[in-house]
């Protein structure tokens, strides 16, 4: 009894701010090929808050997930100062496709097939992300589901720092 | 000859070479005198086939030793195939999204992005060092299976070469103490007692 009503009682789990050696550098540029075969890079994105986020449609938090992305990206594609670039983890085109096509998702989603844009971010496994300023620099990584709260907290602290 | 076979009111032989010999051979009272005789008697010759025979084995042991040295350093120092080297360097580092297994044996995907990045790198020319920096600066130093040599990781290799050299130098200590026990001198009292034992 005791179990379960600790169980029921905590907070439901966030992403941590984690260490990483990107941290206040450039995030690495990417060149890769979204579902539809355009390509699409870092730079083209820069002059915007850009949320990296490392995703698999096997990947259960991923799933758990999704809903904040999709209110994070809803809330500001109207102000258009922050946007969402999705990156295929270790998962085939035919599963994330029928994600997309099931969950709705409005934001670029790249394919990294032979990992080299998960390495370049040092990403162990999803669901990770990383928040980039409008200069193109790594400001937070996180491991775990990010809330669309926490990422918009973020957000306007970092436009406050940059005022 | 021995003095129980002498006949009575014989005057006394004057010791020969043989019965000093035969004499040092039987067991005496004091241990050091039977011990010495027999070396100081020994023709140097013999003498020197005994140190040789002592000596010999760890001769040979230091000669086996240094081959297999100059034979183990000859062969490291052939130019390792590209193969050869992405694969040692993949062993040195973690599969990113495994536990306990190098990125050289593992067969996920990032573990594949590692061997190949460390692949187009060596193409590249760069060195060892440079390859596993670029791969801590992206996961951290946490993805080297074994640590670097600076900062607080360098302990790892310097406290078992600390420990190794407290451990002899105490040792050195205690067998020094121990020899100056048992290395005690014959007193003047010993050597008359030794004396009057051999002139018996």
């Amino acid at each position: 009894m005791v179990l379960i009503a600790v169980l029921a009682t905590r907070p439901s789990s966030e992403a941590v701010q984690a260490r990483s050696p990107l941290l206040g550098k450039s995030a690495p540029d990417v060149v890769a090929t979204d579902m539809d075969g355009h390509q699409v890079t870092l730079k083209s994105l820069r002059g915007r808050f850009l949320l990296v986020n490392f995703f698999a449609s096997w990947c259960v938090p991923c799933q758990h997930e999704h809903p904040q992305l999709a209110a994070f990206n809803q809330h500001h594609q109207a102000a258009g100062d922050a946007s969402v670039l999705g990156v295929v983890f270790e998962d085939d085109a035919a599963s994330v496709r029928r994600f997309v096509a099931e969950q709705g998702v409005n934001w670029p989603m790249v394919q990294d097939p032979k990992g080299k844009i998960a390495l370049d971010f040092g990403v162990r496994g999803p669901p990770e992300s990383f928040l980039i300023d409008p200069n193109g620099v790594v400001l937070v990584k996180f491991i775990g589901e990010v809330k669309a709260t926490q990422l918009d907290a973020l957000v306007r602290q970092a436009e406050q720092a940059r005022a | 000859m021995s003095d129980s076979s002498r006949p009575a009111g014989a005057a006394p032989e004057p010791p020969t070479a043989e019965a000093a010999t035969a004499r040092a051979a039987t067991p005496q009272p004091t241990a050091a005198p039977a011990a010495t005789a027999p070396a100081a008697t020994a023709p140097p010759g013999a003498r020197g086939r005994r140190r040789w025979r002592v000596w010999l084995p760890w001769a040979v042991l230091v000669v086996v030793l240094v081959g297999a040295l100059v034979i183990g350093a000859g062969r490291g120092g052939g130019k390792e195939s590209v193969d050869h080297r992405v694969q040692r360097i993949a062993s040195e580092v973690r599969c990113p999204t495994c536990r306990g297994l190098s990125a050289a044996e593992s067969d996920a995907k990032t573990a594949e992005a590692v061997r190949e990045e460390i692949g187009t790198r060596v193409q590249q020319g760069q060195s060892d060092g440079q390859i596993r920096a670029a791969l801590a600066d992206r996961y951290g130093a946490d993805i080297l299976l074994r640590p670097q040599g600076s900062g607080v990781a360098a302990l790892v290799w310097a406290l078992p070469v600390v420990a190794v050299v407290l451990a002899l130098a105490g040792l050195t200590m205690a067998f020094r103490r121990w020899s100056s026990v048992t290395r005690a001198k014959p007193s003047d009292e010993d050597r008359v007692l030794v004396d009057r034992a051999l002139r018996r």
